[in-house]
């Protein structure tokens, strides 16, 4: 389908070979899509968010990303993909503890050249993350210096989304960002994290098992829609 | 002076020539403005014997002791004549290259700037001294050598002179400015 | 280089166990270099003590004991050698100049040496650097005394101040020779040698402050006055030992040979340059196993580190999959530790050079005064920094272990977050 920033057929991936994990028949995600991914623990949806970043390689099947066959690429050229492309937030311990907060937010453009001249193109890229940061409502305490670790979850957690925005990367691939804050944050956290996607044009994935989130988006994918089948019990 | 110290003596002798002789058949050809190759033997005028004295007086010399006067005189009178080696005047400026065992004389403990070459090991220690047409001092200051350990045996290239020495004998010695000290494996 | 500033940030987030491994690279690299140092700087100071004379003739006691003793000022002489035969050998028709040598007495520390106005010709040292006078001149009269750099400076005399010889090395009181104080007429420029901490005078001094002492102490009521002595015959009986200079170098072993059978008395002679020579081949077994611990020290510092940076990766991995969530592939990560290894053998190599020329100062100073040779302190030669280099290099080798234990977990974990 024309359009689609993400498409998979046919799609098998399983951590042990023999054993399916995920089995996905059709998935297709359009540009700027807000897509909520919701299934029972266990159900594969980190895997999912591996498979595709590019991470591991499925068994079978096709996996087209903006375009590119990312099976058919090797480990390094995945890799670089990734930097170019993604921009993703864990549930916690998003963030390397022997950088700053403006350091942490400028990672993928030390690995990654476009995003880094898209940054640069805007400003600097040291002016592009304090932007974002601001944005996120931490322009004050970007200011501090001191360990990234005495933050706030909350905090940390808008931080790791200015770095997956840095650079304008197409997809945004979200863990259970909001799993670890408080309920009365969790709504705040994602409205910043939808303007600032908006913002940027970029594609959102959100995995997580709080069904109480999934109004708020435009799409909502259940892992058995897409075709999820368990493993069988006595393999 | 005792058989066995003559036995010495007389063994120490042909390992010094008998040395020399076995390291080139023939004489060594003079050649002007290169390198000559010179062996301990071409360092002793031809005619020259330094066992003469010892052969002289070899039998009367095997009953004697050590103590007794007339085999002192004797060594005193061998160790005079070797003292005193004519030396080679023709090689006087030349360019030679010589192996032989080195002797530190001076050096800072890395590296010698001057030593002696003699013709074989321990030559100092249980044996009597070379002839002094058999020792060679060699300078070194303006390229020190990097000394490995004692008695190592080397290469010295460079230009022989001979030094006359400033006593009533008017004997001469042999000296070196080397060039080139090369180590000789083992 | 992105990665290598992630490493240096990384380190220094973990500052204390960091401090630890540079610490300890660092001790080892001081002993290294430091080892190494001493060994060629001793070598030198001695080499350089004496220069130009072709044998060192005292008593028969060992070669090394004789040269320690009568050029070094180290240890003590258990015998003689008498004025005759110092004459006899002097008067051999290679012989061009003998210096005679007496020891034995002390002021306040320092060595006392009788000797001649030819100590002042003939000493050399250094590759045949003469003796100069910073003041004044040699001595004349028989209670002249002149003064090693050392000395003067630490005793504070000059030209015309006056000293007390003490009988013996050490100076007490009773030992004193207090009725014949000396005089000083010159002082020498420093030599970095043990010259320098020498007292100098001459024979017939020496001979006139002893007359009435032949027992070893002050004989009760033999005392002559200082004048009064100057009148007598003051010739010495024997002497410690005495420097020959040859006509030619290369009649050294004849002339050696010579003494070694001298019938009237049991002499020994040593050519300088070959005694020091068997003293650095029997001493270079205990350096060679030396230098061989200070290996095994730096040895056991990269050690050190490489269990830090493994026993620290598990905790790691976190940071790991967050950097190859951002992009990094798993080389950058093995990059990432290879930095850091690198990184704190660097700093340790430093700490190392800085430990290394402070304790060569401090080793200076001791060892200027206890023994009076002088250490030179140069900036690195091209072995220490091939030393320094090879450090660096198995820093790096030994930190690929823990960075390739990275690399696998990188490539395992993924993304995948471990909570």
């Amino acid at each position: 389908m024309t359009g689609s920033v993400i498409e998979a057929r046919d799609l098998e991936f399983g951590w042990t070979p023999g054993r399916p994990l995920l089995r996905i028949d059709h998935l297709a995600v359009g540009a700027t899509e807000r897509v909520f991914v919701h299934g029972p623990s266990g159900s594969g949806k980190s895997s999912l968010l591996s498979l595709l970043a590019g991470v591991v390689l499925p068994q079978r099947g096709s996996l087209r990303v903006l375009g590119t066959e990312l099976p058919g690429l090797a480990g390094a050229a995945r890799d670089a993909f990734r930097a170019d492309h993604f921009g993703i937030i864990f549930q916690m311990f998003n963030l390397v503890p022997y950088l700053s907060i403006v350091e942490n937010v400028t990672l993928p453009c030390r690995f990654s050249e476009r995003r880094r001249r898209q940054a640069k193109a805007r400003g600097g890229v040291e002016a592009e993350a304090r932007r974002l940061l601001d944005h996120l409502d931490l322009a004050a305490t970007a200011q501090l210096p001191g360990a990234v670790m005495r933050l706030s979850v909350g905090q940390q957690q808008r931080v790791a989304a200015a770095r997956a925005l840095i650079g304008r990367p197409e997809i945004v691939l979200a863990d259970e960002p909001t799993s670890a804050l408080d309920a009365d944050r969790r709504e705040a956290f994602l409205r910043l994290l939808f303007r600032e996607c908006e913002t940027e044009r970029a594609t959102l994935l959100f995995v997580s098992h709080d069904r109480s989130l999934e109004c708020l988006f435009d799409r909502s994918l259940a892992l058995d829609d897409i075709g999820y089948r368990p493993a069988p019990v006595n393999a | 002076m005792s058989r066995t110290t003559v036995f010495v003596l007389l063994v120490a002798i042909g390992l010094g020539v008998g040395t020399g002789r076995g390291l080139e058949a023939q004489p060594s050809k003079v050649d002007p403005g290169s390198v000559q190759a010179v062996t301990w033997k071409d360092l002793v005028p031809p005619g020259y014997d330094p066992d003469r004295l010892l052969k002289k007086y070899y039998d009367d010399v095997a009953n004697l002791s050590d103590s007794d006067p007339r085999a002192q005189r004797l060594a005193a009178a061998v160790r005079k004549a070797w003292e005193n080696a004519p030396v080679v005047e023709a090689l006087n400026n030349k360019m030679v290259k010589l192996s032989g065992f080195l002797v530190t004389l001076e050096g800072d403990g890395k590296a010698v700037s001057e030593f002696l070459l003699v013709p074989f090991f321990g030559a100092c220690l249980h044996v009597p001294p070379p002839p002094s047409n058999q020792i060679v001092l060699v300078r070194t200051a303006a390229k020190p050598f990097k000394i490995k350990h004692m008695f190592e045996t080397v290469a010295v290239t460079g230009r022989l002179r001979t030094q006359l020495v400033r006593n009533d004998l008017a004997s001469a010695s042999y000296v070196m400015e080397a060039t080139h000290v090369e180590p000789q494996g083992n | 280089m992105p990665i290598l500033g992630l490493a240096v940030k990384s380190l220094l987030n973990r500052r204390l166990t960091a401090g630890l491994m540079v610490a300890s690279i660092g001790l080892s690299v001081m002993l290294l270099l430091g080892v190494e140092r001493l060994r060629t700087q001793a070598r030198a100071g001695f080499a350089n003590t004496i220069s130009g004379t072709d044998l060192v003739v005292g008593a028969r006691t060992g070669a090394t004991a004789l040269l320690l003793h009568a050029v070094f000022r180290i240890g003590y002489a258990t015998n003689n050698v008498s004025w005759t035969s110092y004459q006899d050998i002097a008067r051999h028709p290679r012989v061009r100049w003998t210096v005679p040598l007496s020891l034995g007495d002390s002021v306040r520390g320092f060595a006392v040496l009788g000797t001649n106005q030819d100590y002042f010709r003939h000493y050399k040292y250094a590759r045949h650097h003469g003796l100069e006078f910073a003041s004044g001149r040699p001595f004349d009269d028989v209670y002249d005394a002149v003064l090693g750099a050392a000395v003067a400076q630490e005793l504070d005399l000059r030209v015309d101040g006056s000293l007390v010889v003490a009988h013996g090395a050490v100076d007490v009181d009773h030992a004193r020779h207090d009725d014949k104080p000396f005089r000083v007429v010159g002082i020498l420029k420093k030599t970095g040698t043990p010259v320098d901490r020498t007292v100098h005078v001459s024979l017939a001094g020496l001979e006139a402050i002893h007359i009435g002492w032949q027992s070893g102490m002050r004989a009760p009521g033999a005392s002559v006055s200082a004048d009064d002595a100057r009148r007598q015959d003051l010739t010495p009986r024997s002497i410690t030992a005495f420097l020959v200079g040859l006509d030619s170098r290369t009649a050294v072993f004849h002339v050696q040979r010579s003494v070694n059978d001298y019938r009237k008395e049991p002499l020994l002679a040593v050519i300088p340059g070959i005694v020091l020579q068997e003293l650095w081949d029997a001493i270079g077994v205990a350096e060679q196993a030396l230098l061989g611990v200070s290996g095994l020290v730096a040895l056991v510092g990269l050690g050190g580190m490489v269990t830090a940076l493994l026993t620290g990766l598990n905790e790691r991995r976190r940071e790991m999959a967050v950097l190859r969530s951002v992009g990094a592939r798993p080389r950058h990560v093995l990059a990432l530790i290879v930095g850091e290894a690198g990184a704190l053998a660097a700093a340790g190599l430093a700490l190392g050079v800085v430990l290394l020329y402070l304790g060569l100062f401090v080793a200076q100073s001791f060892i200027q005064t206890y023994i009076g040779l002088a250490i030179e302190i140069g900036l690195p030669s091209r072995y220490e920094w091939l030393l320094l280099a090879s450090v660096l290099l198995a820093s790096v080798m030994a930190g690929l272990w823990p960075a390739i234990q990275a690399y696998r977990y990188s490539l395992v974990d993924g993304m995948t977050v471990h909570v």
